[in-house]
């Protein structure tokens, strides 16, 4: 039993050793692990194991403590440990070359595939093998195994700026059909999931892009995770969360397609929650992001309620409020025009 | 003693990270997550440093990697799974309707719904270029399998609408006459009413009206919701003969054989969505109608309603050649229709017109009104806007 308990693996730290107890050993039977944290010793570069005397009390915690829980386990890899990182959510562990997970089954763990500058992210292997985008959700149960693969951008990248429209409670990704038809000349291309389903489209007039999330990624893997554009008693952060995890992947996917891209994020009604909570995330894509335009019908039940405390974080980028509904062009472009300085021009 | 107590707190943290008994939502919801990690956390700048202390971009560091055997062993199996993965791997983007058919079902088979919505945006657009009408069979198998779940025939009509061509379309509405009893009802309405949104390849569909149109005439149609979800189909598709079919309805001379109150369900239906047409191949049939039935008719109305949502030069220059012979009364209606006019350049062929002739004074007066604000401040009016509508939210 004790020989099965203790592997003795090491790693650089936990979020649950003290700063100067980095050696962890992991006490472990197949379902889940303890972190016992030990006084940091080196060897030369290696990390000495601890020794009999810490794994027995590490042993004794586990008798003490033991609960009746289990855990399931994810593997996370960097394919060639070059290229970009993986982060997953939730638990904000961010790895660069690889990751061991432990989650309570059948929670959702959803990974991102963030690739380092000059890099573009090539695909997934492993449990996430066959999905298509940058976002893998996975249901934790059996150990599982996956890792991201990241390449070389070939050529320099053109700066590319575009704009993100994000569909409000209720409604659809077709809620923009008349402004993309009057701007984009009826074509905008869809995200779902961080993959861009449609050929790229942009004004002419102002070499911008266009592309619209629809929602309802984690509505399709777990009805109690999302739903967060339906108006329930939710508080503003729980709705706003899942969603943004969604533009996040969206911003991600297209980075895919233009690694120089520089975003307006334009939210119809409550998604311009989710673009909140992406933008209150400590995330290097949010880099890309110019300002967010907050669309807003005034006869909007709760809006106050809603919206009130919600645009006090903003991390940093501009938020511009505006009373208008989707299909107003001339309001939509006259303050995407204040809000993006230069590169938005009314008609 | 003191390092035990120490490890002990560790050990405990640890059992609490694992505990579902404390709630995945809220504040403490990340807590439940434990991992190891060798790299950096979100936010910290490249070559930062980790949480652990240690540069993430130091060479030493991520050489520090697990060197037990057992370890080395479990990599070993990871590899060679991938590269059984990286064997099945398949460019999805290349293939045929059939082959994205054959994978969509296996996605849907193993559950993997997070895939299902992408491969069948793939699947829609393949088959829209190149109809394979055993995929068309496939679908109907699967939804007439009395053994396959609703919540997954919610998804196969889900894939219908998002296909939207004249077969994914028969095939919404004879479900929608088969399965009036079943949950899939709504679901097969919801489909059919969004499918003239799906404006794919950037346009109207007006080859779908023909069916829309058989099946909103067709008198066995008489269930409220049905009509509904077809009436707002046609005006979404906006093609002109599916726009005058409500028209006529609208004004009471359709010539189906609805009992009475079919055909009152029907005209408060076509009533609804005319205003919802914005296909500007309509703006014709809507102007012969706004100028052709005297004031204060359905038709009027909704005509009205309908050209200026569409707000395009055309659709206005319609309102303005219905108001030169307008009564006087009319003088609201047109009012109401110039203030939903959106496009400046529109609303700019109205300042040509002012000089021109309008039958009643009270529609000149309109006319000249909106021509003088537009006059007076094209440049004050975005200012205002910004003033008014638009305002840059205080930082914390």
């Amino acid at each position: 039993m004790v020989n099965e308990m203790l592997t003795g693996k090491h790693t650089r730290g936990t979020a649950f050793c003290p700063v100067l107890w980095k050696i962890t050993l992991f006490v472990q039977d197949s379902n889940m692990r303890i972190n016992c944290c030990f006084p940091h010793h080196f060897n030369g570069l290696r990390p000495r194991i601890p020794t009999a005397k810490w794994r027995l009390a590490c042993v004794l915690i586990l008798a003490a403590f033991s609960p009746q829980v289990t855990a399931s386990r994810l593997d996370v890899q960097v394919a060639g440990g070059s290229g970009g990182r993986v982060a997953i959510v939730p638990g904000d562990t961010d790895c660069i070359l690889d990751c061991s997970i432990q989650a309570p089954p059948q929670s959702l763990l959803s990974l991102f595939a963030l690739p380092d500058q000059g890099y573009r992210f090539q695909g997934w292997k492993g449990a996430c093998a066959g999905t298509l985008g940058p976002l893998c959700t996975l249901r934790a149960g059996e150990p599982i195994d996956v890792s991201a693969h990241f390449a070389r951008t070939e050529m320099p990248q053109a700066p590319t700026k575009a704009l993100l429209l994000l569909h409000g409670e209720g409604a659809r990704h077709t809620v923009w059909n008349e402004w993309v038809k009057q701007r984009f000349n009826n074509r905008c291309p869809v995200i779902y999931g961080g993959v861009v389903l449609g050929e790229d489209s942009f004004d002419p007039r102002n070499n911008v892009y266009c592309y619209r999330i629809a929602f309802g990624y984690y509505d399709m893997l777990d009805h109690n995770a999302a739903k967060a554009l339906q108006k329930t008693g939710d508080t503003p952060k729980t709705s706003g969360t899942y969603l943004g995890y969604e533009v996040r992947a969206a911003v991600l996917g297209l980075l895919k397609r233009h690694p120089e891209l520089s975003l307006t994020l334009v939210g119809q009604a409550r998604a311009a929650l989710a673009a909140q909570s992406f933008l209150q995330a400590d995330t290097e894509e949010r880099s890309r992001i110019i300002g967010l335009l907050a669309l807003q019908q005034s006869s909007y039940d709760g809006e106050q309620a809603v919206y009130g405390p919600l645009y006090r974080e903003t991390g940093g980028i501009a938020v511009l409020q505006l009373e208008a509904g989707p299909e107003q062009d001339e309001k939509i472009s006259a303050a995407l025009g204040g809000l993006t300085k230069s590169w938005w021009m009314s008609r | 003693m003191v390092c035990l107590l120490l490890a002990l707190i560790a050990g405990v943290e640890g059992w609490r990270a694992y505990n579902p008994a404390l709630g995945r939502d809220g504040a403490g919801k990340d807590s439940q997550w434990t991992g190891t990690y060798r790299g950096k956390k979100p936010g910290s700048p490249p070559g930062g440093k980790t949480s652990g202390g240690q540069a993430a971009g130091n060479p030493s560091a991520q050489m520090n990697r697990p060197m037990d055997a057992s370890a080395e062993l479990a990599g070993l199996v990871s590899k060679a799974k991938l590269k059984k993965a990286n064997i099945a791997e398949i460019n999805r983007y290349d293939q045929t309707p059939a082959q994205l058919w054959q994978y969509w079902e296996m996605l849907l088979d193993r559950s993997e719904f997070q895939q299902i919505p992408i491969v069948g945006t793939l699947l829609a657009e393949r088959l829209r270029k190149h109809p394979d009408p055993a995929v068309y069979r496939g679908i109907a198998d699967l939804l007439a399998q009395p053994n396959i779940a609703v919540e997954n025939k919610a998804i196969l009509i889900d894939l219908l609408g998002e296909i939207a061509t004249p077969d994914a379309l028969d095939q919404l509405i004879s479900l929608a006459k088969q399965e009036i009893d079943s949950p899939l009802y709504i679901l097969a309405l919801q489909a059919l009413s969004r499918i003239g949104d799906n404006r794919w390849d950037g346009e109207f569909h007006e080859e779908l009206s023909p069916a829309l149109e058989a099946a909103w005439s067709n008198p066995e149609n008489n269930d409220p919701a049905f009509l509904g979800a077809v009436g707002k189909a046609i005006a979404a598709v906006g093609a002109p003969e599916g726009v005058e079919q409500l028209l006529l309805t609208v004004s009471g001379n359709n010539k189906d054989n609805d009992t009475e109150e079919t055909n009152r369900i029907k005209q408060e239906v076509a009533f609804e969505t005319i205003p919802q047409v914005r296909n500007p191949e309509a703006v014709e049939v809507l102007g012969t109608w706004l100028k052709e039935e005297p004031l204060g008719t359905p038709p009027v109305e909704v005509s009205g309603n309908a050209l200026a949502e569409i707000g395009s030069i055309k659709a206005t220059q319609e309102i303005v050649d219905w108001a030169r012979d307008a009564p006087a009364e009319g003088a609201r209606n047109l009012n109401d229709w110039l203030s939903k006019i959106d496009d400046t350049s529109a609303l700019a062929s109205i300042s040509a017109v002012q000089e021109d002739e309008f039958q009643a004074p009270e529609i000149a007066a309109v006319i000249n009104s909106v021509a003088v604000t537009l006059d007076a401040g094209a440049a004050l009016s975005t200012t205002a806007l910004k003033k008014d509508s638009a305002k840059v939210l205080p930082r914390p």
